[in-house]
């Protein structure tokens, strides 16, 4: 039996911009060890991508804000493009019990690397320790053409 | 024409708009956020590509899911827009308006989720 083709999908010449998704990327790193004194704190992660893309979208997965304070309501479950992950810090000592901290995530290319980064901005200058929390990372790796 | 683009099969990993794709009128009194979802029943483990964006001003300008607050840094002036916020899970995407100005706002608000064909790694 013939296949039929629809011809009208054939128009996929360099002048229409089409994507298609090449390989999407997973992965995680974590979140732990001590907050900063002060100022800005960023952890960041790199992701081989084996090519320089033309283009990514990268969505995020972590903990939202479990201090009881509402401060995110977005679920833990649920994957975000633009938001925070939040970690939890203690310091007995200095009256830190389960503070809240958000670590805002974004993403840089640098040549055939994904450099993604988590920023908590901390406005006071005890130190936390923090409760390790794990972010998880989706890559779309897009060729366009 | 170039044949060598015509590789348009699922083994080469296109994307295609799904048919949840849509657009929607927000309503958030002063003060309130009002949240919508979209299921998107895509299927399995799959956590769908999406973007959002929004006229978060109403003047037919639409950003990309936020516009910075006007007044930001002496904490004087209170914020003018409203900000749009969207998150998904393996069975839908939830958009999220928060208005922090002193009226009650109508936005409307625009969503693509993407059926993929990827490969993961």
């Amino acid at each position: 039996m013939a296949q039929q083709v629809d011809l009208t999908k054939l128009n996929m010449d360099g002048n229409q911009n089409a994507f298609k998704n090449n390989i999407i990327r997973t992965g995680s790193f974590s979140i732990s060890g001590s907050s900063s004194a002060g100022g800005v704190d960023t952890r960041t992660n790199t992701v081989l991508l084996g090519r320089v893309p033309d283009l990514l979208q990268i969505v995020f997965n972590g903990p939202t804000d479990t201090s009881g304070l509402d401060l995110d309501p977005r679920p833990s479950d649920a994957w975000f493009e633009t938001g925070a992950v939040w970690v939890l810090g203690n310091n007995a000592g200095a009256g830190y019990t389960d503070y809240p901290l958000a670590f805002e995530l974004s993403a840089a290319i640098v040549n055939d690397t994904a450099v993604i980064s988590a920023t908590n901005i901390k406005q006071f200058t005890d130190v936390l320790t923090l409760t390790a929390v794990t972010v998880y990372y989706r890559i779309i790796d897009y060729s366009v053409f | 024409m170039d044949i060598s683009k015509l590789n348009f099969y699922s083994g080469a990993n296109y994307m295609k708009r799904d048919i949840t794709t849509g657009t929607r009128d927000m309503i958030a009194a002063s003060g309130a956020t009002t949240t919508y979802d979209v299921p998107h029943n895509i299927g399995g483990d799959n956590v769908p590509q999406f973007l959002t964006s929004a006229e978060v001003a109403r003047d037919k300008v639409i950003w990309r899911r936020n516009q910075f607050y006007v007044g930001f840094g002496d904490g004087s002036t209170s914020p003018t827009y409203p900000e749009l916020s969207a998150w998904i899970t393996t069975s839908k995407l939830t958009l999220s308006l928060y208005n922090p100005t002193g009226a009650s706002v109508t936005v409307p608000v625009y969503w693509v989720i993407y059926k993929d064909y990827g490969t993961t790694s």
